[in-house]
């Protein structure tokens, strides 16, 4: 099966700024793929040039088979596309904004149209301009998915969104998730725990990693260690092991390769006088946190070690 | 078709104030426009209505530029967050329908009042489709295409209006700059517009296409700025002295003089020598004369040289002549501009003095005569004229006015009632109506042309003197027989000594 989405190297300058860094990754049909990272991390560029709105530097990216660089006219009618930013035609009632998009799309469906303005609670009549801005993203999804788009890409579409619109708009994508394969950005790693197959990672332009999310589940885990009295951290702790960090006889890091009995014979180990050994799943956000925070630092060491002319440990 | 008729719908509705506002102005325009060729006899009301029309005019276009600026960034070009550039646009079927909508708001009205203006002036208007289908065009590409690529490249309409007030600021200093070059020319040359029109339509349209197309800004923006380099450069290029002597060549060795000039100093009008803003002028009375028969001499620019006893020589640029009808014998003064440094420096000694006209001679080729209109009438090759002023022949031509005419009339100092008037009582007066430029376009499709004759009553009281209906009317229309240079050379001219400074 192909992938709806494939990256190819896809990279992007803006002058001497480099936004994203060789991204290879392929969105697989019907996936929900979830695109996380911190403000600045390339996400909407990433979007932007999945979309064509943008020009990669190097490397390029197909979306349904196309070239994105030649994502144009037609193959836009299988693509739905809402981002946060994205400015509407705000002298148009909803009502004209429905009946302005029907011709471009062969496919759309007047009955899911009618379906999506009742559950969205749509006032037709009303100007797009004195909508309220959850009703505004509202407006866009119905008309984004009015069509039954193969791919829906969306950015940042429940930021600053009250949490009712917001359940409202993920209750809307998931009754299409079995016809679709969605792309989304997000900083709300609690909702897109809830309902995204895939995840990425993106951190200054570099995808940390993408991957299923059971696969991402089984792999992370919690580990917590009771010794029998304070010790101090080896130097040489695997690398896997993020955020270690120990108090008074309790040592805890973030595994990231966690590999069930593999892995807590690893810890014994390490640590042979351990009395207890505990294991647990991690939600998402503290996943990310620890991805995150074990980013900052070794970046924040690398341009330390830089700034002192030493070399790199 | 679908899509550009959706496009056109949505666009129409949205922007169908603005429609209104700029389809009410041009029919206002053409509403307006019948008072340039009507006879007021309270001249202030004829003024007032001059300035009513000017300022609809400057309304009109400005409606123009509104109704592009709107209807392009109702799907802008520039920027990443357009709602439509995610959605199935086609570029062509936007550009197509982009088209439609100017044309459909601004082609047709514009055409309709044109041809409601023609049917105001008594001409049939479809007999003069094809001039007013050209003249469309060349507003288009002089104005409307312009301002859609600005559009094109431009976000909103603030930047728009930013962008063009900084072009015509550039152009104003370009504008400054270009006139302010020494030796540069600047009456009018057959080779402008040759350039300027397929320059402006190239240059726009590929940048509105690239636009449309790739959305490529930056592309775009230097393409226009290529474009407008090549006008400025094809301005500059239009004024070289080259292209003068090239549209007005040597005449052949042994071929007749156009025209004659004579050098004719006299007490009452001598040489004379005067400076003015930096510059000093030799007025030189002369005589112009020999124009044959059947034929009109126009002057559009001169030169002269000057060589020194010594060998030294200086050539001036080609300079404006303050009269360009040379027919019949008359008596002229020609203003030769000199700097200051090299007057002083050739008036020492006796010099050669040669002066170059390039001049237009015209051959007559249609001659209509017929009796002075009381009222209205239709006049073969001009348009319709009616009598104003009991001394002016006022006339409207269609789009590009009439050929070179030339008008004589008999004045009359008689009462008009007077069925015999007596010996001497009646005087002949003459009026020309040189032909307009080709390429320029019109707003107003009907153009009005006022002849005054001209007489010299040597003293008598102009205001006795009238043209009375009925009397005799000589109209001859002229056609371009070729351009060439005339000169005239005088040898041990001595400059004026003095040089009077004149304020």
């Amino acid at each position: 099966m192909n992938p709806t989405i494939q990256t190819n190297d896809l990279s992007m300058r803006f002058g001497q700024t480099e936004v994203l860094h060789e991204i290879e990754r392929a969105v697989p049909e019907g996936a929900i793929y979830a695109l996380v990272g911190p403000n600045g991390a390339g996400k909407t560029t990433m979007i932007k040039l999945l979309m064509n709105i943008l020009r990669p530097t190097a490397g390029g990216a197909e979306v349904l088979g196309v070239d994105t660089q030649r994502l144009a006219g037609e193959v836009f009618s299988r693509i739905g596309y809402v981002s946060e930013n994205q400015e509407m035609p705000d002298a148009m009632t909803v009502e004209e904004l429905m009946d302005y998009m029907r011709p471009f799309y062969p496919r759309w469906d007047r009955r899911l149209e009618r379906e999506l303005v009742r559950q969205f609670d749509l006032p037709m009549k009303r100007k797009l301009k004195h909508l309220s801005r959850g009703m505004r993203m509202k407006a866009a999804f119905a008309s984004s998915l009015a069509y039954r788009p193969a791919l829906i890409v969306l950015d940042e579409p429940f930021t600053g969104l009250d949490p009712l619109v917001r359940d409202e708009l993920i209750e809307s994508l998931l009754e299409r998730a079995a016809e679709t394969t969605i792309f989304l950005s997000s900083h709300d790693l609690a909702e897109i725990e809830s309902f995204a197959s895939h995840v990425g990672y993106l951190e200054e332009g570099r995808l940390l990693f993408s991957e299923e999310m059971t696969v991402l589940d089984d792999r992370f885990r919690e580990v917590t260690i009771t010794l029998a009295a304070p010790v101090k951290l080896p130097h040489d702790l695997p690398s896997a092991w993020l955020q270690a960090e120990t108090v008074d006889c309790v040592v805890r890091f973030v595994h990231s390769e966690y590999r069930g009995e593999a892995s807590e014979r690893e810890v014994a180990a390490v640590f042979p006088g351990a009395r207890d050994v505990a294991c647990e799943a991690m939600p998402l956000r503290s996943i990310f946190l620890a991805i995150a925070k074990t980013g900052r630092t070794q970046n924040h060491a690398a341009q330390t070690t830089a700034g002192d002319g030493r070399p790199e440990a | 078709m679908t899509q550009i008729l959706n496009i056109f719908r949505k666009d129409t509705r949205r922007f169908w104030p603005e429609i209104m506002l700029s389809v009410i102005v041009v029919f206002a325009f053409a509403l307006v426009f019948p008072n340039e060729w009507r006879i007021f006899h309270d001249r202030s009301v004829q003024n007032r209505m001059s300035i009513m029309l000017a300022a609809l005019g400057i309304l009109m276009v400005t409606g123009w530029w509104l109704l592009i600026a709107r209807s392009v960034h109702a799907e802008s070009l520039v920027g990443d967050q357009q709602f439509w550039i995610t959605r199935p646009y086609e570029w062509r079927k936007l550009l197509a329908a982009k088209v439609l909508f100017l044309a459909a708001w601004i082609g047709v009205p514009y055409l309709l009042a044109q041809l409601l203006l023609l049917a105001e002036a008594g001409f049939h208007p479809l007999a003069y489709m094809p001039g007013l289908l050209f003249n469309l065009l060349l507003v288009s590409v002089g104005f409307l295409l312009p301002m859609f690529a600005l559009a094109a490249v431009t976000s909103n309409f603030a930047r728009l209006t930013m962008t063009v007030l900084g072009c015509l600021i550039l152009f104003i200093g370009y504008m400054f700059l270009v006139y302010g070059i020494p030796h540069s020319y600047t009456s009018a040359n057959p080779y402008t517009n040759a350039v300027l029109f397929p320059l402006l339509f190239v240059g726009c349209a590929a940048a509105i296409g690239l636009q449309y197309a790739m959305r490529r800004v930056w592309v775009s923006r230097g393409l226009l700025i290529v474009v407008t380099i090549l006008l400025a450069v094809s301005v500059a290029a239009y004024r070289m002295q080259s292209l003068v002597d090239r549209a007005y060549p040597q005449p052949s060795a042994g071929s007749t003089a156009p025209v004659s000039i004579t050098h004719i100093p006299s007490n009452s009008r001598p040489d004379e020598a005067r400076s003015w803003e930096g510059e000093d002028y030799i007025d030189l009375p002369v005589q112009y004369s020999g124009v044959a028969e059947g034929t009109a001499v126009f002057a559009e620019d001169f030169k002269f040289s000057i060589t020194a006893a010594d060998g030294s020589q200086w050539i001036s640029p080609w300079q404006h002549t303050q009269e360009r009808n040379l027919n019949d014998v008359h008596y002229s003064m020609l203003s030769l501009m000199i700097r200051p440094e090299l007057y002083e420096r050739f008036k020492r000694t006796p010099v050669t003095l040669r002066i170059t006209l390039a001049v237009s001679r015209y051959q007559s080729d249609t001659v209509t005569k017929m009796a002075f209109p009381a009222g209205d009438v239709a006049i073969p090759g001009i348009g319709f004229c009616s009598s104003e002023y009991s001394n002016t022949l006022l006339c409207r031509a269609v789009l590009q006015g009439p050929r070179l005419t030339h008008y004589t009339v008999l004045w009359s100092h008689a009462a008009c009632s007077d069925a015999q008037p007596s010996p001497g009582s009646t005087v002949e007066g003459d009026a020309w109506i040189e032909p307009a430029s080709r390429t320029n376009f019109v707003l107003g499709s009907v153009w009005t042309l006022r002849s005054f004759f001209f007489r010299d009553f040597e003293g008598s009281n102009y205001a006795h003197w009238h043209v009375c209906p009925g009397s005799p009317l000589t109209l001859t229309q002229y056609h371009l027989l070729e351009r060439t240079q005339t000169s005239m050379t005088l040898t041990n001219f001595v400059l004026p000594a003095n040089v009077v400074p004149t304020s």
